[in-house]
C-alpha cells in the first residue's frame, strides 16, 4: 500500500486502513519515510535536477510550462473547430438504417477469429486489417467476421469476397457459414455469380464454386434463394427442405452434409497447433490435453505415477491422461480419480471434470527444478467449500521445494512453500477467479539474482514472493485438485474443470504468459452454442496491449 | 538598493539552500500526497525561509533542520487547504511523521547516500526504465505503448525495481552525503 500511495494509485476504499496501520506502527512510518526518499530521488534523477539547487529567480517564478501548454491547446482547439469538414454532409446516404450507424473511421466487420489466414494485398496479421467495403482475396485459411454485432460470417479460402455494405457480401469462390445473431441481421445477403441467398434467420452453410455452382445446407431458420439468371425464380428453404418446390434453380443444390467452419473451429485448429508446438518444445516436460490416449496401455503403465503403481491391475486406458510431449520423460503420465472427461475450451478439445469430493489428478515429476512453470485452464463448477482449497500440492508436505497453490473461498489464489514460514507475499489488485475459463500460471526462478515465486491469473501477476531458502521446486509426486491427509484420505473443496495442463523446466516471462492467455481465450461457448462474450474482450485486450 | 552585505547574505542563503535541498525534499515528500503538492510546499518553504533567514543563526546542519521545521508547518498549512478531500493523511498522522522525521534528519542524508550507491548497481536497462518512468509528464501507458509492452507488466516491473532499491538501501553501508 505504501507503494500505491506514492504512485498515486491507492484505492479510495483502502485509505482508512492505510492511515490506521501507519498511525499504529513506528516501523511502518519509518519505512514510509524511506520510501518518500526513494520516490523523490527517482523523480529528481529523471528530471536531471542538479544538486546544489535552483537559482532564486527560477525558483520563485511560476513555471511557464502550464501556461504555454494551455495557450497551445487553445490555439489547436480553435484550429480544429474552424477547419474540420462537416462529415455529416459528406457521408454517403444509403437510405439504409444500418449504414447510417457506421462512422467513417469504423470497420464494417469486426475480426473475431482466424486460422492460417493469408489475404493478398493486406497486412499479414489479420488483426491489422480494417474490414471495410472492398474486395478481399483469401489465398488460404479461414476467417470469422462479425457485421455490426448482428451477423457472423465465416469464410474459408481459397476464394474471394467483397463487402458491399453491412448486409451484402459478394462471393466469387469459397466456403461460407452465415449465422444471424439477432433480428437486426435479418436479410443479410450473400450474392454469388448466379444467385442471391437472403438469410431470414438463423444459420446456413454455402459453398460457392466457380464451375460447379452453389451448394447450400440450412441448419436453422429460413433462407430465400433468388436466381440472378432467372427473374421468376425465388424460393424460401429451411432445414427440412430436400429440394426446390418449383422448377428449381439449376445453379444451386442442397447438400445436407455440408458443414463448413464453425465458430470456435478456427480457435480449435489454432489450439491444436499450439499443443503441437508445446509437445516439441525442449523446455516443456509435460503437456496434457486430456484427450483419450492413443497409446498402448502397457506403454502408459511404464510411466504411471508412483502412488498408482500399487494399483496397476485396476488401471484401464481411459483412466490415464497421457503426457503428449514427444521426447521428454521427466513427467509421468497422469492418472485421475473421481473425475471424467468433458468438453474443453474448443470444439474438439477435451478437459477433465473433477466433480467428486475426493477427485484429483496424480502426476510425478522426475527431478527438482530451479526454473519451473506450470499453466492450466481452470473453470470452477461448484462452490469453494473450504477457506483454502488445494489446486496444486505434493503428496506429502515434507521438504524444501514443496509447493502448494490454493484458492480461497472468495476465489483468490495463494501460494505456499514448505519451510518458508516468513514468506512475504506481495499481492496485486483484487483479482479473483472469474466465471468461465481462467488461465492460472505459476513460475519459479531467479530474476536478477533473486529467486522469485509468482502466480498469474488471466495474464496478470496477482502475487509474488521472494523465498529465503527455497532454491528449487520439488513435486516428485504431485496432486492436482486435492491434497492428502495423514490418514491417506484425499480431500478437496474444489469442483472444477481442468483443461490443458503444461509444465516447463524454465521460468516463463510475463510476455509469454500474456500471449498464452490471449491465444487461449475461447471465443465460443460450447454449452450454449453462442459466441462467447470473451471474443469481444479478447479483441479489446489485443488492441490495448 | 541592495548593499554588499545583502548580496553576501543572498549568496550564503543560496549556498545553504543548495546543500539542504535534497534532504528537505526527501523529508517533505513523506508529508504530502504527491509531487505536485511537494512543489507547492517546497516553493512556500523557500519563500518563508528566505523571509526569516535573518532570524537564523547556526551551522549548516542546523540550517537543514531549521528549514525542515519551516517545511513541516508549510506542509501542514497546505494540508489544511486540502482538508475537504478525505483521501489525504490526517493532520495527526502528518504531525507524527513530521516529528519523527525531524528528530531523525540525519537519516535522510544516509538514505540518500545509500540510494545513490544502490542506483549504480541497477542494470542499465532498469536505470533507463526508471528515468523514463519518472520523467516529468510521463505516463506508464504511453511508455508501454512506445516500448510495445504490456502496461500492467511495466507497472509490476517498476514496483520490483523499487523494492529492489529499498532492500538494497537496508543492506548497503555507505558514508552519508
Amino acid at each position: 500500500m505504501i507503494d500505491q500511495f506514492f504512485e498515486g494509485n491507492l484505492p479510495r476504499e483502502q485509505w482508512k486502513e492505510f492511515s490506521t496501520h501507519l498511525s499504529q506502527s513506528f516501523e511502518l512510518r519509518k519505512e514510509f519515510r524511506k520510501r518518500a526518499v526513494l520516490d523523490d530521488h527517482l523523480h529528481s534523477i529523471a528530471s536531471n535536477v542538479d544538486y546544489p539547487a535552483l537559482a532564486p529567480e527560477k525558483k520563485f517564478k511560476i513555471s511557464p510550462i502550464p501556461l504555454v501548454l494551455a495557450a497551445a491547446c487553445l490555439v489547436i482547439g480553435l484550429m480544429i473547430i474552424t477547419t474540420t469538414p462537416n462529415t455529416e454532409s459528406n457521408r454517403e446516404v444509403m437510405g439504409d438504417k444500418i449504414n447510417s450507424e457506421i462512422q467513417e473511421a469504423d470497420s464494417i466487420a469486426q475480426l473475431i477469429d482466424h486460422y492460417d489466414t493469408r489475404i493478398l494485398n493486406q497486412p499479414t496479421d489479420p488483426h491489422e486489417i480494417k474490414f471495410n467495403r472492398g474486395h478481399y482475396e483469401v489465398a488460404r485459411g479461414s476467417i470469422h467476421l462479425r457485421f455490426l454485432d448482428c451477423v457472423d460470417f465465416l469464410f474459408s479460402g481459397p476464394g474471394s469476397f467483397e463487402i458491399i455494405n453491412p448486409k451484402l457480401v459478394k462471393v466469387t469462390e469459397g466456403k461460407i457459414r452465415v449465422i444471424v445473431l439477432n433480428k437486426k441481421g435479418h436479410e443479410f445477403t450473400i450474392q454469388t455469380p448466379t444467385n442471391q441467398f437472403i438469410d431470414w434467420g438463423t444459420e446456413f452453410c454455402l459453398n460457392v464454386q466457380q464451375t460447379e455452382g452453389d451448394l447450400i445446407n440450412i441448419h436453422e431458420g429460413e433462407v430465400e434463394v433468388i436466381s440472378l439468371q432467372d427473374n421468376n425464380f425465388s424460393e424460401r428453404l429451411n432445414r427440412h427442405s430436400q429440394g426446390f418446390q418449383n422448377t428449381g434453380d439449376k445453379t444451386v443444390k442442397i447438400n445436407k452434409r455440408l458443414n463448413n467452419s464453425t465458430p470456435g473451429g478456427m480457435g480449435d485448429l489454432r489450439n491444436q497447433q499450439i499443443i503441437k508446438t508445446l509437445s516439441e518444445d525442449k523446455n516443456v516436460i509435460g503437456v496434457y490435453d486430456f484427450k483419450q490416449s492413443q497409446s498402448n496401455l502397457d506403454l502408459l503403465k511404464k510411466r504411471t505415477p508412483l502412488y498408482w503403481t500399487a494399483h496397476l491391475d485396476r488401471l484401464v486406458l481411459p483412466r490415464y491422461v497421457e503426457n503428449s510431449h514427444k521426447t521428454s520423460e521427466e513427467c509421468s503420465h497422469g492418472v485421475f480419480h473421481g473425475a471424467n472427461r468433458t468438453n474443453g475450451r474448443w470444439e474438439k478439445s477435451r478437459a477433465l471434470n473433477l466433480f467428486l469430493k475426493h477427485a484429483h489428478l496424480s502426476l510425478d515429476l522426475k527431478n527438482d527444478y530451479k526454473n519451473f512453470s506450470l499453466a492450466i485452464w481452470f473453470m470452477q463448477t461448484g462452490k469453494l467449500k473450504k477457506p483454502l482449497n488445494n489446486l496444486v500440492s505434493p503428496y506429502k508436505w515434507e521438504k524444501f521445494g514443496n509447493l502448494s497453490i490454493d484458492i480461497s473461498r472468495s476465489g483468490k489464489i495463494s501460494q505456499h512453500l514448505w519451510g518458508e514460514t516468513d514468506l512475504s507475499v506481495k499481492t496485486y489488485g483484487e483479482s479473483k477467479i472469474e466465471e468461465g475459463w481462467n488461465h492460472i500460471v505459476y513460475t519459479f526462478g531467479k530474476e536478477e539474482k533473486e529467486v522469485q515465486s509468482k502466480v498469474f491469473l488471466n495474464g496478470k501477476l496477482v502475487n509474488e514472493a521472494m523465498p529465503q531458502w527455497t532454491q528449487h521446486i520439488s513435486l516428485k509426486q504431485m496432486l492436482i485438485g486435492a491434497s492428502k491427509n495423514m490418514q491417506g484420505q484425499f480431500y478437496n473443496g474444489l469442483r472444477f474443470v481442468l483443461d490443458e495442463l503444461t509444465i516447463w523446466k524454465k521460468t516463463l516471462t510475463e510476455q509469454e504468459i500474456w500471449n498464452q492467455y490471449l491465444d487461449g481465450l475461447p471465443i465460443y461457448d460450447l454449452a450454449n452454442k453462442n459466441i462467447h462474450a470473451l471474443s469481444k474482450k479478447r479483441n479489446e485486450l489485443r488492441t490495448i496491449h | 538598493m541592495a548593499t554588499e552585505s545583502d548580496h553576501n547574505q543572498n549568496e550564503t542563503f543560496l549556498k545553504l539552500l543548495a546543500q539542504s535541498e535534497v534532504v528537505l525534499r526527501a523529508y517533505l515528500r513523506s508529508l504530502v500526497n504527491d509531487q505536485n503538492h511537494l512543489s507547492e510546499v517546497l516553493q512556500n518553504t523557500f519563500i518563508v525561509g528566505w523571509k526569516k533567514y535573518d532570524q537564523f543563526s547556526g551551522s549548516r546542519n542546523d540550517f537543514t533542520k531549521w528549514l525542515c521545521i519551516i517545511g513541516k508547518y508549510e506542509a501542514l498549512k497546505y494540508r489544511q487547504s486540502l482538508a475537504r478531500d478525505r483521501h489525504i493523511l490526517s493532520e495527526e498522522l502528518v504531525q507524527q511523521i513530521a516529528n519523527e522525521g525531524e528528530s531523525d534528519i540525519s537519516s535522510y542524508s544516509l538514505w540518500i547516500g545509500k540510494l545513490e550507491e544502490c542506483l549504480k548497481k541497477l542494470s542499465p536497462p532498469n536505470r533507463e526504465l526508471i528515468k523514463q518512468a519518472y520523467s516529468p509528464n510521463s505516463s506508464i501507458k504511453d511508455l508501454a505503448l512506445k516500448e510495445n509492452k504490456n502496461a500492467n507488466a511495466l507497472y509490476q516491473k517498476l514496483s520490483r525495481i523499487r523494492n529492489q532499491l529499498a532492500t538494497c538501501m537496508d543492506k548497503t553501508p555507505v558514508a552519508p552525503v
